[in-house]
């Protein structure tokens, strides 16, 4: 039956149910939790699931640092699904998780970034008033592998 | 004595220089921490210790090895976890990496020995010959010699592929150098046992990323292997275990349960009896491991497994007798009562003992 497929079974029922209570402690008091998928004996089908059980939100991004990672709200807000791949074209996640927290630690910017980008962007306004008009053109990381 | 600033230069610091950004190493952690099987809550602290550990002076000693751990490490896919652990860690001394030569190379490692005294990690890759035999020199040292001298003052012994754990491929019969694992050679540093032919790369970056995090040694199994990458068996963790649960075999490699994927135990699977990570994080990518490519589990990273009967015969098949000694050799350390240090001399009295001259006539008859 087709709605089968969208129906959690087995252990993918506990860990939603361990996420429910996640989602209250983060609404209560803002204290998130990470739950590892790969560390939990899970099926492949009870994977398959659990994601569209969860459904799709408001939010994705994708994430290009030293490989790809893609993040996506859950159609419940406050639940992520965070994919984590080692290869540019890799299909299969290295490492799934599922985080409680208003927003994933990886989108978050690091403050030291933000403290070093106060930097380049003045060394990049200085040099754009001096006529080099390039130099904000080059990227600070490398964007991926 | 050492200087306790050595060395300075944090692996946040390496990294920065390297291009990779503060997001992409957060990124890197989260799938080093979950292959390392680390409680999530963990996670942002293994990013932070790491950030500012201190690059560690490795000194990797390759020793009776065909290069393959290596290759294991240094031909992974590029970007990963390893290669970035690899790169930024000091790398001062590595046969096969290293651009020195000569002198110019045994002095690195008498400069990263004396720079870096109590701190730096001995990685070694290789079983050690009977000194008295002769074999296996580096520079005009001894294998064992040298591997005496760099351990004096080292922090920790990470013992990488079967040679160096369990004496491996060159100890199999018959031991024609009286090889021995490093564990036989060194008591009284600790020693972490990464056994596998090769290890899978992320199992010895795991372990020294665990050591730069914790500053302890993980927690190791009965054979000084980490448990959190040897805690199962292949046969545990096996996607074709429901298989054998339901008494579905292969029993030869063209017949129906071998095309349908069934369990490989006829066929000689030593997936029951072997500790390691390949059946979950697998090989390539996590592409595949041997059992998915449809061959048996061989048991690489078990002590012995060139001498355990067959590759291809079940394990309840009994061995053939009159044996070959490994079997007397392996018992010798396990009997009761026998004080360690006692027991490895004998171990190592016993290899050179039961070491048998390899003539090149006895190769030609062996490939006739």
């Amino acid at each position: 039956m087709p709605s089968d497929s969208f129906t959690p079974r087995g252990n993918a029922v506990a860990v939603l149910h361990e996420v429910r209570h996640a989602l209250e402690r983060l609404a209560a008091g803002g204290a998130p939790t990470t739950f590892d998928l790969r560390a939990l004996p899970l099926m492949a089908d009870d994977l398959a699931t659990m994601d569209r059980f969860l459904g799709i939100g408001e939010v994705t991004a994708t994430i290009t640092a030293g490989g790809r990672s893609t993040i996506r709200e859950t159609r419940f807000p406050g639940v992520w699904l965070v994919d984590h791949f080692e290869g540019e074209d890799d299909t299969r996640p290295a490492a799934r998780m599922i985080e409680v927290d208003f927003i994933p630690a990886l989108l978050r910017t690091p403050a030291e970034d933000a403290g070093e980008a106060v930097l380049s962007l003045a060394e990049s306004l200085d040099a754009l008033r001096s006529g080099h008009r390039d130099v904000e053109e080059e990227p600070r990381f490398r964007p991926g592998p | 004595m050492p200087k306790d600033d050595m060395p300075r230069v944090t692996l946040g610091d390496s990294l920065r220089t390297h291009g990779i950004s503060r997001r992409s190493f957060l990124r890197y952690c989260t799938m080093l921490g979950s292959a390392m099987a680390l409680p999530p809550a963990l996670l942002p602290n293994l990013a932070r210790a790491l950030e500012t550990a201190r690059r560690p002076s490795i000194i990797w000693l390759s020793f009776q090895e065909c290069t393959g751990c290596t290759e294991s490490l240094t031909r992974a896919h590029s970007p990963t976890l390893e290669q970035l652990i690899l790169n930024q860690i000091s790398l001062d001394y590595h046969h096969t990496l290293q651009a020195a030569a000569g002198d110019a190379a045994e002095h690195a490692r008498e400069q990263a020995m004396e720079e870096n005294k109590g701190k730096y990690i001995v990685v070694v890759d290789g079983s050690l010959p009977a000194e008295e035999n002769g074999f296996s020199t580096i520079a005009g040292i001894s294998n064992r010699a040298m591997l005496e001298d760099t351990a004096k003052h080292a922090a920790a012994i990470i013992a990488v592929g079967t040679c160096a754990a369990f004496g491996g491929i060159p100890a199999a019969w018959p031991n024609p150098t009286g090889a021995v694992p490093v564990s036989e050679i060194i008591r009284d540093k600790p020693i972490i046992n990464v056994p596998g032919c090769p290890p899978i790369p992320v199992v010895i970056t795991g372990t020294i990323a665990h050591f730069l995090t914790f500053g302890t040694l993980p927690e190791l199994d009965d054979k000084g292997r980490p448990k959190a990458f040897f805690g199962d068996t292949i046969h545990d963790r096996c996607y074709r275990r429901p298989f054998y649960d339901q008494g579905k075999f292969a029993h030869s490699f063209d017949d129906e349960g071998a095309r349908k994927g069934w369990c490989l135990y006829e066929v000689g699977c030593k997936g029951p009896t072997t500790y390691n990570a390949c059946a979950t994080i697998k090989w390539n990518q996590g592409t595949s491991f041997p059992i998915q490519a449809g061959h048996p589990c061989l048991g690489c990273s078990e002590p012995d497994f060139w001498d355990a009967g067959s590759f291809y015969k079940a394990l309840s098949t009994p061995l053939a007798s009159g044996g070959n000694g490994v079997w007397a050799a392996a018992t010798v350390g396990v009997a009761g009562g026998v004080a360690a240090g006692t027991a490895a001399v004998m171990r190592r009295k016993k290899a050179s003992k039961q070491r048998e001259e390899t003539t090149v006539d006895d190769l030609k008859e062996g490939t006739s």
